[in-house]
């Protein structure tokens, strides 16, 4: 895509014009079909294509592909502080990015792999901070997807709270505290704490990647969806 | 089984990378090319097992060509000498298992004596036995029998292995009326 300086006339022609692209990338995240009348996704999603807008000239990837990313980083954002409680899933399957991928250019591809590369580094700094490296995680593994939903509802329910997140992440040790296992997650988690305890570390890098916004390319790649996979 | 995801880390050997459903994984570095982080990188998933199989048939087959490297050699390699004595000298350079390596005739005597005979990779005693039956035919062996204290002459030297059995030669001799006086390292 050609790089435009919009004005106030032609951004708004440029968002009406790709409002289905808005809608159906909202509507890949959430899993079901929105309404522009009813669902405020669809607002939210606008709001973020607004912003890529705004930061056209600042970026050098695909224009729809970085507009695509910011609009799954805010509604993460926005369920994360919803009251309601949703259910979040990794889908295995990402065609949708895998085809997004597919016309993106060498040039393209060069700066989004250097923003990853960035935002893998802090991620880095930030893991090391509580003694993880990417290592460990590689030792962690899992038995179907299941367990791992769990982990991620549960880091995504701690970040609900901020207290409860700061608590968390405060404490290089505390998820493997019983008592404050009891006292704080029981309700969320559904998991016992033996669990918490095995994947620890699990845990703790999710809560840094959906806690910040440093990572919005990172949290871009992992395919979260809201609702069950058989949704 | 490949992979596909984010690469975290990668070295020549391994890379790191996180899957769409946030799963890491080590993969084996295809060609030892390391990956850039960041970069989406499909690949096979490394399994220490598999690679420490590798490594172990690696090591036998690297000691299996050592080995047979080593015993060409050793088996092409003289152990020691024989000079063989019937009016005119040949020296045999022998292996381990006392097969000749190489024939050298030390006098014009010697050089007609070998000629024709196909000595090498035969056992000392069959070689000696040959030079025997050829020094007959060449009528080398006449002054032997005309004189009775004169006697054909086989000199072995760094000889370490236990003395080759030489029956054939012996046997040879005595048909053919000869004395024979085998010297191994000066004994």
């Amino acid at each position: 895509m050609e790089l435009k300086i919009f004005t106030k006339e032609n951004r708004s022609k440029f968002i009406e014009d790709n409002k289905v692209f808005i809608s159906s990338t909202a509507e890949y995240f959430c899993n079901r079909p929105l309404d522009w009348l009813k669902d405020d996704e669809l607002n939210i999603a606008l709001i973020s294509f607004n912003r890529a807008c705004e930061s056209q000239s600042e970026i050098y990837t695909n224009f729809l592909g970085f507009a695509a990313t910011l609009i799954k980083s805010t509604l993460i954002q926005y369920y994360i502080k919803l009251e309601e409680p949703k259910t979040f899933t990794f889908f295995i399957d990402n065609k949708p990015y895998e085809e997004y991928l597919e016309t993106l250019t060498d040039f393209e591809m060069y700066f989004e792999n250097k923003a990853r590369a960035i935002e893998i580094a802090l991620l880095s700094d930030e893991l090391g901070k509580h003694r993880i490296s990417f290592k460990n995680l590689i030792n962690i593994k899992f038995e179907g997807n299941g367990l791992k939903n769990d982990l991620l509802n549960l880091a995504l329910s701690i970040l609900k709270n901020d207290e409860l997140t700061e608590k968390t992440l405060s404490s290089k040790r505390l998820l493997l505290n019983k008592n404050f296992y009891l006292e704080n997650l029981s309700s969320l988690a559904h998991l016992e704490w033996e669990i918490l305890k095995k994947y620890r570390k699990y845990i703790i890098m999710l809560l840094l990647v959906f806690s910040k916004d440093e990572y919005m390319y990172f949290k871009a790649y992992l395919n979260i969806r809201v609702g069950d996979s058989n949704v | 089984m490949f992979k596909t995801g984010v690469v975290v880390e990668s070295d020549k050997e391994s890379t790191y990378i996180v899957t769409c459903d946030s799963e890491f994984y080590n993969l084996v570095t295809k060609d030892r090319k390391t990956p850039q982080i960041g970069e989406i990188y499909t690949g096979e998933i490394y399994t220490p097992g598999k690679y420490f199989y590798k490594l172990i048939f690696f090591a036998m087959g690297i000691s299996l060509i050592t080995f047979m490297i080593f015993n060409i050699l050793s088996n092409n390699t003289p152990v020691y000498s024989v000079v063989i004595d019937i009016n005119s000298s040949i020296q045999f350079k022998v292996d381990k298992f006392n097969k000749i390596l190489k024939v050298q005739p030390l006098n014009n005597r010697g050089a007609d004596l070998v000629k024709d005979l196909e000595l090498d990779d035969k056992t000392l005693d069959i070689a000696l036995t040959m030079l025997l039956e050829k020094a007959e035919k060449l009528k080398y062996l006449e002054e032997f029998h005309l004189k009775k204290d004169t006697s054909v002459g086989v000199y072995m030297t760094n000889h370490k292995n236990a003395l080759p059995s030489l029956t054939s030669f012996k046997n040879k001799a005595k048909q053919l009326k000869i004395t024979v006086q085998i010297n191994d390292n000066g004994k």
